[in-house]
């Protein structure tokens, strides 16, 4: 009889321990609505009598994502894009009316007071694990992005790993812009579109990146530019900007139509947006901090302003970044590239004698744009965006010793040195 | 809860390496990034180095006892209420340290799971397991360890390396820190990182089988202390300062940037179950030991009452913990736990005296 009793006080606590907390924060998916991505922008608050903020939520529609072979966004077909179109011209805000997402626009004075507030309008309960973008507008980022950032990278549910930019225009408008194509899924098309090895023209940033970067050193960092390209692609074309010698930018290019696209980089100091720079910069981010490794360049033929020279070019390893600092002198930054390239060219250009001439010209434009680019970062920005104090650190035995050389008013009288060592593969075989 | 333990060599190991990993999702691996600053592997070098001089000799002293308990020495070459004195702090110290494992346990779970439950609701939850486990006894336990303790090894052995390619070997420099000073300062004042592992001497397993043991405390204590260190380091490379020092829970930020592709995403939940199950154990081990000082210190023959009565006192201390009543209760832990190493390492010293003809033993 007791040892009946025994195994029975056993098997209720045991079962016990299942219901005591396992099951508490159960959530049913049909009851849960999932982020995936957030704007921010700012308004101005008549209740709050102060700056105010509207939070573009954007939900996914699962039932609406297509799966499997039709990639066209699920439900509303072509006619009917182009229907709203129409009539959303009328409105600021253009409205791609994607159908795999929702977006529902809260102004509040703070993050958790629009959650809140989402929570009185929608039945289901909101779940930010699968928050892939946050979408930050121009005018929040110059204000302090920090707060923000520094809340969400301190939210259970907010990943480090979640993706930020800064829009140009309004964060709202961005989102609402977005209507992948070829994608009928609009999660998977945010971690596509920033895949570290297809975006050229814009750096890559997750949430942990940016609140690390934001803390240490100099607490300067970089975002990704975002923008609605709305100009004719044949009519904007900037040619007048080519250079001899130099880089073709990439700011003449433009996408026809109104698409969402990540391009250029956001500077900031201490969480606060002070400059923004065009995709040539962000690829020569992209390049020191070894994220682009292939990338195909053209320069301006020295020779022929109207001919551009293209290159394919395969960085070799992480470019090497070493720094000489001396106590009383500016401190020296050596900056080293190693790469293969190849002309795309079938024969040689006019003007060149042997490709290893026109290899300079390859190397020397490269040399010159990363130049221009620590120099800019330096002086005009004085952002230490590559973090170079930290090479300088183990220079010193204690942190207060290192705090009192002012690394970053060192930083700003840097001189730089810049080598690119091209090895020449000759003609591109394709 | 009178049988006698059998110890297999892998058992002790596991139950040796657990009382010093467990702490792995505590407050500490965050005072060491808070106190050493870009020094805090150094900090928990020196540490460590000194918590395993400590591991080197305490075999050495407990090889020679020809008893199993310390207790039984103190009462042969002093008294009994001397016996149940030391009985007494070591048992505080055991229930404090528990009930701050729990705590911390019951926290991590609530911040990384479960936001909305009670915390009293997950600390019962750890409670029970803990009463179930002292009835069924000591070879229950060791089994328990046996099994959960190669799976925590291992998954923090796979998960933090995976992490390592946001490593910067610049995040260790400036090399001394905050200072030479505060180094020190930090590695000593965390010492208890590493310390919980004097508790394996109160089962003495050096009582039959003395040297086969001490070689695999000493391997899996230095086992332990460098899963410890490598946490740390990880933490050390991966976060730069301050951040890392910001972060309540450093290990958990970055189980969060596990990446093993598309499919294994949620790496964090399998770390919150191997540490919820390496707490679980720590803490059915601590409500043993308790239950068994008691029972033979006051020469308590009911022991079973014990259990529950045990648990209950480290889930009421680990919710004083959590509500902050008495901000000193961590203070008193650093205390008694000074105090516990102190009797520990040397209440077998008068075993010694006693072979040499200080005092007669009864044998």
């Amino acid at each position: 009889m007791i040892n009946r009793a025994k195994k029975l006080i056993a098997v209720l606590t045991v079962f016990s321990q299942i219901l005591l907390c396992s099951c508490y924060d159960a959530g049913d998916v049909e009851e849960t609505s999932y982020l995936i991505a957030l704007g921010i922008d700012k308004v101005k608050s008549d209740d709050t009598k102060g700056t105010g903020f509207s939070y573009t939520f954007q939900l996914a529609a699962p039932l609406k994502s297509s799966g499997g072979g039709e990639e066209t966004g699920g439900e509303g077909g072509e006619d009917e894009k182009k229907n709203t179109e129409s009539d959303d011209k009328k409105e600021r805000i253009y409205d791609s009316k994607n159908p795999t997402v929702n977006n529902i626009v809260i102004a509040a004075p703070d993050f958790y007071t629009a959650k809140n507030m989402l929570a009185n309008y929608m039945s289901k309960k909101l779940n930010m694990s699968h928050l892939k973008m946050i979408v930050c507008a121009r005018d929040v980022a110059i204000d302090s992005f920090k707060e923000h950032s520094e809340l969400f990278s301190r939210e259970r549910e907010i990943r480090p790993g979640t993706f930020l930019c800064v829009s140009e225009g309004r964060a709202e408008a961005f989102l609402k812009a977005v209507n992948p194509e070829l994608e009928g899924n609009t999660a998977k098309y945010y971690e596509l579109v920033n895949s570290d090895k297809t975006l050229v023209y814009a750096p890559v940033k997750r949430l942990g990146d940016f609140s690390n970067d934001s803390a240490i050193l100099d607490k300067s960092a970089v975002l990704p530019l975002a923008r609605l390209s709305e100009a004719e692609a044949s009519s904007e074309l900037k040619v007048a900007d080519a250079k001899s010698g130099r880089l073709v930018k990439s700011s003449i290019s433009r996408i026809s139509g109104a698409k969402p696209e990540l391009w250029g980089m956001a500077f900031f100091s201490d969480g606060k947006l002070i400059a923004e720079t065009d995709g040539t910069m962000a690829l020569m981010y992209n390049i020191l901090t070894g994220h682009t490794k292939q990338l195909v360049f053209s320069v301006t033929s020295p020779f022929d302003e109207s001919d551009s020279l293209t290159f394919k070019c395969k960085i070799e390893g992480k470019p090497s970044i070493s720094v000489q600092d001396e106590a009383d002198s500016s401190p020296k930054i050596f900056v080293q590239v190693n790469a293969f390239t190849e002309y795309m060219g079938a024969r040689l250009p006019n003007g060149y004698k042997s490709f290893s001439e026109l290899n300079n010209t390859a190397r020397s434009a490269l040399e010159k744009e990363i130049e221009s680019f620590m120099i800019e970062t330096a002086q005009k920005y004085n952002a230490d965006v590559l973090k170079t104090g930290r090479l300088v650190k183990k220079n010193y035995l204690t942190e207060k010793s290192f705090d009192n050389i002012s690394w970053q008013k060192k930083y700003k009288n840097a001189d730089f040195s810049v080598k690119v060592f091209l090895t020449d593969n000759g003609v591109s075989m394709f | 809860m009178n049988e006698k333990y059998k110890f297999g060599g892998f058992e002790l190991a596991s139950l040796t390496v657990n009382l010093i990993i467990y702490k792995s999702f505590t407050d500490i691996p965050r005072r060491f990034l808070e106190g050493g600053g870009s020094a805090a592997f150094l900090s928990a070098l020196i540490s460590g180095a000194a918590a395993y001089l400590i591991i080197w000799f305490l075999p050495v002293i407990y090889n020679e006892t020809k008893t199993e308990s310390i207790f039984e020495l103190l009462e042969k070459r002093f008294s009994k209420a001397v016996s149940a004195l030391a009985g007494l702090v070591i048992s505080a110290y055991i229930i404090l340290s528990a009930a701050n494992a729990l705590e911390g346990i019951a926290v991590f779970s609530i911040i990384s799971a479960y936001p909305s439950a009670p915390f009293v609701y997950i600390g019962l939850f750890f409670a029970v397991a803990a009463v179930l486990a002292t009835l069924r006894g000591m070879n229950g336990i060791i089994r328990v360890h046996s099994l959960v303790v190669p799976f925590c090894v291992i998954l923090n052995l796979v998960l933090l390396p995976s992490v390592f390619k946001s490593a910067d070997i610049n995040n260790l420099f400036p090399l001394m820190g905050r200072g030479t000073f505060v180094v020190f300062k930090t590695a000593f004042s965390n010492i208890s990182y590493y310390l919980d592992f004097i508790l394996i001497f109160l089962i003495n397993p050096f009582y039959k089988n003395g040297k086969g043991h001490t070689k695999i405390i000493r391997l899996s204590g230095a086992a332990g202390i460098l899963v410890n260190l490598f946490i740390i380091l990880c933490a050390n490379l991966i976060l730069p300062q301050p951040v890392s020092s910001e972060i309540k829970f450093p290990l958990y930020q970055l189980m969060k940037t596990v990446y093993f592709g598309r499919f294994f995403q949620r790496i964090d939940a399998v770390y919150l179950f191997s540490v919820s199950l390496s707490a679980m154990a720590f803490i059915s081990f601590s409500v043993f030991l308790v239950s068994n000082i008691f029972k033979k210190v006051f020469s308590l023959n009911a022991g079973r009452p014990l259990a529950p009565t045990v648990s209950a006192s480290v889930l009421l201390l680990s919710l004083i913990i959590y509500k902050n009543t008495f901000p000193s209760i961590k203070a008193l832990t650093g205390i008694f736990e000074a105090a516990a190493v102190l009797l520990i390492a040397l209440i077998p010293f008068f075993s010694l005296k006693n072979r040499k003809g200080g005092v007669k033993d009864d044998k």
